[in-house]
């Protein structure tokens, strides 16, 4: 998947590797110029010879750093641009799905992956690009040269390479699964430790603090053990290595005497394969450790791909039938939410014309918001027909379906940013006059109006700095300037309280007499007017009819009215 | 010779295998870009050192051992430098080889490292074991604070930020005493040492090397503060785009069905694009203060190349000391990378240090009584006695007086922030009063101790708290367990009987997994009516004297509602009970309604004689707000 995304940044790769190669190249030069120095240097007494040297080694430390330079400007380049285009590609995706795609995810681990996980991404690639390569061509021309200068000698090197990286490997992997254990344990202290602050009060409650404690002591126990067994692991891989390289050092050193007293190796070149003797061992070092963070890149790469393959489930389909009829209608409906096996919705049959208002009512849990999460086309339905003015809303865009029907959600969340930006995500082009309208009509006209920043006011992330009842009323607001032909309330006045409630519905009743609004709530006084009000029961409506009607023959909606009569009274005065 | 070099770069830049540190060589820079303030740290220090002392002969046998590793380390180039003279007289005299003194030699260097081998070893274990040891008590004893903290604690702090302290600074103390003191110890003493067997070898060389020192320290210094716009403004961008992503992705009701993703896309593109600009830009500034500093340091070398070829031309310095002294330089430059950072690294790890204990230092509950309660023989009369309370100075509660019977369900209604949560709360003994008593069957409150005291009562609290677990777990949690156990003691039965009176078992019966269904951290898989029923069901498995709800059916509709009340009445009918709701038809049949307004009990008596009177109750009735 991730050569897809460095396709696109290949120049920037291969200029990359291309000057990584020279700044490896310069690297190793300097130490074989060290052997000039030594051998036809110091050994000839040739000062010329030192100083010619010397300036060419200038030059190659000067090629070095430029080189690096130009290497990490080419790959901060290809790193960060496959980052963007990642992150692009999975919010462009995410953005689009209905809810029946979504239904696996969470928002936080959509969160997650499109920023934590593209990120170690990043820095897989980074390392990759920029140590693996660079490691690995740096012993294999430290061992080029190595054999240049003399063949006996370098094939110790040779043979001492894969048995320090077998090693290095060998520690690494047995590191492995405890680092996955270290990550885990973490989190969970952490997950501990913030539902701790969160559940204060409910822990305290029910005196549960010692309980919290234990299982806290349980998890730091768990980090700490894996932590021990990693780190007695990986902490042996560098004195070991260091050893390693020491020892060859020295075998190096002993063989060279043997051939210096018959004066067939130079003391350069003696040097100079101790030098590259160890700084091959050292590369494989580094190469051994990085390696651990490649299992967990691909947890990464995983959970980025899996989200990138996943298709929308819900088709639009090839328009069929269609009439002019204008109105909602829902024929035999039977819906199964994914993996569950009692019905959400069963045999649900209704219609909603232009002028009517009908409503929903129920129990949590009935299936209230299900209808609606049909009707919005998040699910489809496992049987049955729903059609939106005339036509099969499997037929239509999510742009069609938004133009004709408007919903107000039950969560009323808002957006960072000013209230006029807010509301304009209704209607984009919404001037300062329909926004004062609307908000008129949720009955928070006057309390911007009397705040000195007006329609400028800014909503924090989270809306923190507003009340529930405010939330809800500016979530409200922010539909009733949609123009569209059905207007949907998912029980969203149930932060507000009866009397701003009456208002705000009577608003509404007036501005909307020619459409089609559907209600759902929990509340009689919401729904008391509506034309025609179904109970709904476990997925099923159960009786339907005016109020008056339902009040003297459904028993479920006679308890709904028992339970809620006084305060009826109260609210009728 | 390049090992040192390297071995220190890698464990500079990519920090402990196995721990992120952002990208590649970035960690390094901010780690000396985020300077932490302390306030006292030589105090700080001290109680660090105070939390090491149970493990000091490990510690310090770590330290001595690192010391050691390290002058060994020195010992080793001058050594191959006598080798190497060894074979220049070898091809410049023709002399023959003396086998015996090269033996010696390599025998000493083979004892040197072996014995750096094992002390390297032997003291990055031990250097584990200690600060492993010292961050899990560090952490356990964050937890136990955390659960002896005062509420007034957690009124005033955010919990991003205590859980930051937990998450970021532990780490950072637990990495800076791991890796960061030993190898900065060593950093010193190598510096030091090389330093001196340069001079030793030759003064003027020497002094050449050091030369270079200051100009790459203020170098790298420059550098830095002029990256740090750069990185800066990629934190801010990177905060921007996340939270915007956040925004898109949480708000995806109004993102489809409005039509605008088009839009929302457009505008994170552009933040996306403003995001790569300044992210590539600031890892190359990350990256770039390391080749400038090489720079200056490899030219350095080239020019003591040159230098030093020179005096053994001269024959003022031997081979094998020029060798030695080019190993000497290359040595120089980890240890002096890291000298650079020391300080940064030491201020930042003891101002999170300052930190953590500042929390540990907070306010705790301070235990009044140490009497025993038997839960079961609580008739529950509670009587307040002149109370006063305030959550700040000003008191809120200025002689509360109150009696409810043994058995009595009592409402308290109000406007938000009348108190009636208030009132819970010092019954729960949340909060100490400042004066006045409270009376749990005649007897001083004060002098149970606060868990017993709590035995007495089962609370629905407003805050809809439900921990990432099972819904079995979740229910089980409101059990007595034993000291050892765990909530799968809890029996199964008895978690189905309280959802049943809680009327949850229908919705968990139809939830795929039914009562193992996981709840994800803030039960987000679960609308919040089901969450309220299940924390009703959590207090309805604990069976006490006393129920106390707080806006429990909040987001239940009216007629579950109802059945719930008919569920509390069936599990404990001569309970006492406390309502607080929202909606005044949930409380219309209770014995008793309290009103209360801004920390008074304006009203008391039942629902009729309430709207008889046609006072506060009846104005708040008639206008539909409570």
């Amino acid at each position: 998947m991730l050569l897809r995304y460095a396709k696109k940044y290949s120049k920037f790769i291969v200029a990359q590797l291309f000057f990584a190669t020279v700044w490896v190249f310069a690297q190793l030069l300097i130490p074989r110029l060290m052997v000039d120095i030594v051998d036809f240097g110091i050994m000839a007494k040739d000062m010329t010879a030192i100083i010619n040297r010397g300036l060419l080694m200038l030059a190659a430390t000067v090629l070095n750093i430029v080189a690096l330079m130009i290497s990490l400007y080419f790959l901060t380049r290809a790193t960060a641009g496959i980052s963007r285009d990642l992150r692009a590609d999975l919010f462009e995706k995410v953005i689009d799905w209905s809810k029946e795609t979504r239904a696996d995810f969470s928002n936080s681990t959509l969160i997650t992956r499109t920023v934590n996980d593209v990120k170690q991404v990043s820095n897989f690639i980074d390392l990759s690009l920029r140590k693996i390569f660079t490691l690995s061509i740096t012993v294999i021309g430290a061992l080029v040269v190595s054999f240049s200068l003399d063949a006996k000698l370098a094939s110790i090197i040779l043979i001492i390479i894969p048995v320090i990286f077998l090693l290095g490997l060998f520690l690494t992997t047995r590191a492995l699964p405890q680092y996955s254990r270290i990550r885990l344990s973490i989190d969970r202290i952490n997950q501990l430790f913030r539902e701790n602050i969160r559940g204060i009060r409910v822990i305290r409650a029910f005196n549960k603090s010692d309980y919290e404690v234990r299982e806290f002591e349980k998890a730091t126990k768990e980090a700490y053990d894996a932590n021990i067994k990693s780190e007695s692991t990986m902490m042996l891989l560098s004195p070991l290595i260091l050893l390693f390289t020491n020892i060859l050092i020295l075998v190096i050193l002993f063989m060279g005497g043997g051939r210096a007293e018959i004066g067939t190796i130079k003391l350069g070149v003696l040097i100079g394969l101790i030098e590259y003797a160890s700084i091959s061992l050292s590369n494989i070092q580094q190469f051994a450790s990085i390696i651990t963070i490649i299992p967990r890149s691909k947890v990464s790469i995983d959970r980025i791909s899996e989200v990138l393959s996943t298709e929308e489930l819900l088709e639009i389909k090839e328009d069929t039938l269609q009439s002019e009829l204008i109105g909602i209608s829902f024929k035999d409906i039977d819906f199964y939410y994914p993996g569950s096996r009692r019905a959400a919705l069963r045999n649900l049959n209704f219609t909603l014309n232009k002028g009517e208002t009908k409503a929903i009512i129920g129990s949590t849990g009935s299936g209230k918001s299900t209808v609606l999460k049909l009707l919005l086309r998040d699910y489809d339905a496992f049987h049955g027909r729903i059609c939106l003015n005339g036509r099969n809303i499997q037929t239509l865009t999510r742009e069609e379906i938004g133009g004709i029907v408007t919903y107000i959600p039950q969560s009323s969340f808002l957006f960072s940013g000013s209230i006029r930006e807010n509301i304009q995500t209704g209607k984009k082009d919404a001037g300062d006059d329909e926004i004062w309208e609307v908000l008129d009509m949720v009955q928070m006209g006057d309390f911007f109006r009397e705040s000195s920043e007006g329609l400028d006011t800014h909503i924090a992330q989270n809306a923190v700095n507003f009340s529930g009842g405010q939330k809800q009323r500016l979530s409200i607001a922010r539909g009733l300037i949609r123009e569209s032909d059905f207007y949907i309330f998912d029980d969203c006045f149930s932060a507000l309280d009866y009397a701003t409630e009456k208002k705000v519905r009577e608003a509404i009743k007036e501005k909307f007499a020619d459409k089609g609004v559907l209600v759902v709530a929990q509340r009689v006084a919401t729904v008391r007017e509506a034309d025609e009000i179904l109970v709904l029961e476990r997925g099923e409506i159960l009786d339907r009819g005016s109020h008056e009607y339902l009040a003297e023959t459904s028993e479920i909606y006679k308890e709904i009215l028992a339970s809620q009569i006084k305060s009826q009274e109260g609210e009728i005065r | 010779m390049n090992k040192e070099v390297l071995n220190n770069e890698d464990k500079q830049q990519d920090g402990l295998p196995g721990v992120s540190r952002g990208v590649g060589g970035a960690g390094r820079v901010s780690g000396l870009l985020t300077s932490g303030k302390t306030k006292n740290a030589k105090g700080t220090m001290f109680r660090l050192l105070k939390n090491l002392a149970s493990f000091k002969w490990l510690f310090i046998s770590a330290i001595i051992l690192t010391l050691t590793a390290s002058l060994v380390q020195i010992l080793i180039p001058r050594k191959i430098g006598e080798i190497i003279n060894i074979f220049t007289e070898l091809l410049t005299k023709k002399t023959a080889l003396d086998w015996m003194l090269l033996g010696k030699i390599g025998l000493i260097l083979l004892v040197l490292y072996i014995f750096n081998f094992f002390s390297n070893y032997i003291s990055n274990i031990l250097m584990v074991r200690v600060s492993q040891n010292v961050i899990r008590s560090l952490r356990n004893q964050m937890q136990v604070k955390l659960n002896n903290l005062t509420l007034n604690y957690f009124d005033r702090s955010s919990a991003g930020d205590m859980v930051s302290l937990l998450s970021n600074d532990l780490d950072n103390v637990a990495n800076t005493l791991q890796s960061g003191l030993t190898s900065s110890l060593s950093a010193i003493v190598l510096l030091i040492g090389v330093v001196a067997m340069m001079i030793i070898i030759n003064p003027v060389l020497a002094f050449l090397s050091m030369a270079v020192i200051p100009v790459s320290y203020f170098m790298v210094k420059f550098l830095i503060k002029k990256a740090k716009p750069i990185f800066q403004k990629n934190a801010k961008l990177t905060g921007d785009f996340n939270g915007r992503v956040e925004e898109a992705y949480r708000g995806e009701d109004i993102v489809k069905h409005y039509n605008i993703g088009g839009d929302l896309k457009a505008e994170l593109s552009s933040l996306n694009e403003e995001l790569y600009d300044s992210e590539w830009k600031s890892s190359l500034v990350s990256f770039v203060t390391r080749p400038a500093g090489d720079l200056i340091l490899n030219s350095n070398y080239v020019l003591l190349a040159i230098w030093g070829g020179r005096y053994v031309i001269k024959g003022i310095l031997s081979l094998g000391g020029f060798q030695a002294f080019l190993q000497y330089t290359q040595m120089l430059r980890g240890p002096f990378n890291q000298v650079l950072g020391i300080f940064n690294t030491i201020m930042s790890a003891l101002a999170s240090a300052e930190r953590v204990f500042e929390f540990l230092d907070a306010d705790e509950i301070v235990e009044l009584g140490d009497e025993v309660i038997d839960a079961e023989s609580v008739a529950g009369e509670i009587r307040f006695e002149g109370v006063d309370f305030g959550y700040t100075e000003n008191l809120l509660f200025d002689g509360v007086d109150l009696k409810v019977t043994p058995g009595e369900q009592v409402a308290i209604v109000g406007r938000t922030g009348a108190g009636k949560t208030t009132l819970v709360n010092l019954l729960m003994r949340f909060y100490e009063i400042s004066g006045g008593k409270i009376y749990i069957d005649g007897k001083d409150a004060k002098n149970y101790r606060t868990e017993e005291l709590r035995k007495a009562y089962s609370m629905v609290l407003q805050d809809t708290w439900l921990f990432s677990g099972s819904i079995r777990d979740n229910i089980a949690y409101g059990a007595d367990i034993p000291d050892d156990g765990d909530l799968s003691n809890v029996d199964f039965e008895s978690i189905k009987e309280a959802a049943r009176l809680a009327r949850a078992d229908s919705f968990i019966e139809c939830l795929p997994q039914g009562y193992d269904t996981v709840l994800t951290e803030g039960a987000s898989n679960i609308s919040q009516g089901e969450v309220q029923l299940l924390t009703i069901a959590r207090a309805m498995i604990k069976k006490a004297p006393i129920i106390i709800l707080d806006e429990a059916t909040s987001s239940v509709d009216t007629r579950t509602e109802l059945l719930i009340q008919h569920g509390l009445k069936e599990l404990a009918s001569n309970s006492t009970g406390f309502i607080i709701a929202h909606r005044l038809s949930t409380i219309q049949d209770a014995d008793r309604i309290i009103v209360m307004d801004s920390g008074t009990i304006v009203e008391v008596g039942t629902h009729d004689e309430l709207l008889n009177k046609n006072g506060y109750y009846a104005e708040m009735y008639l206008a539909g707000q409570a």
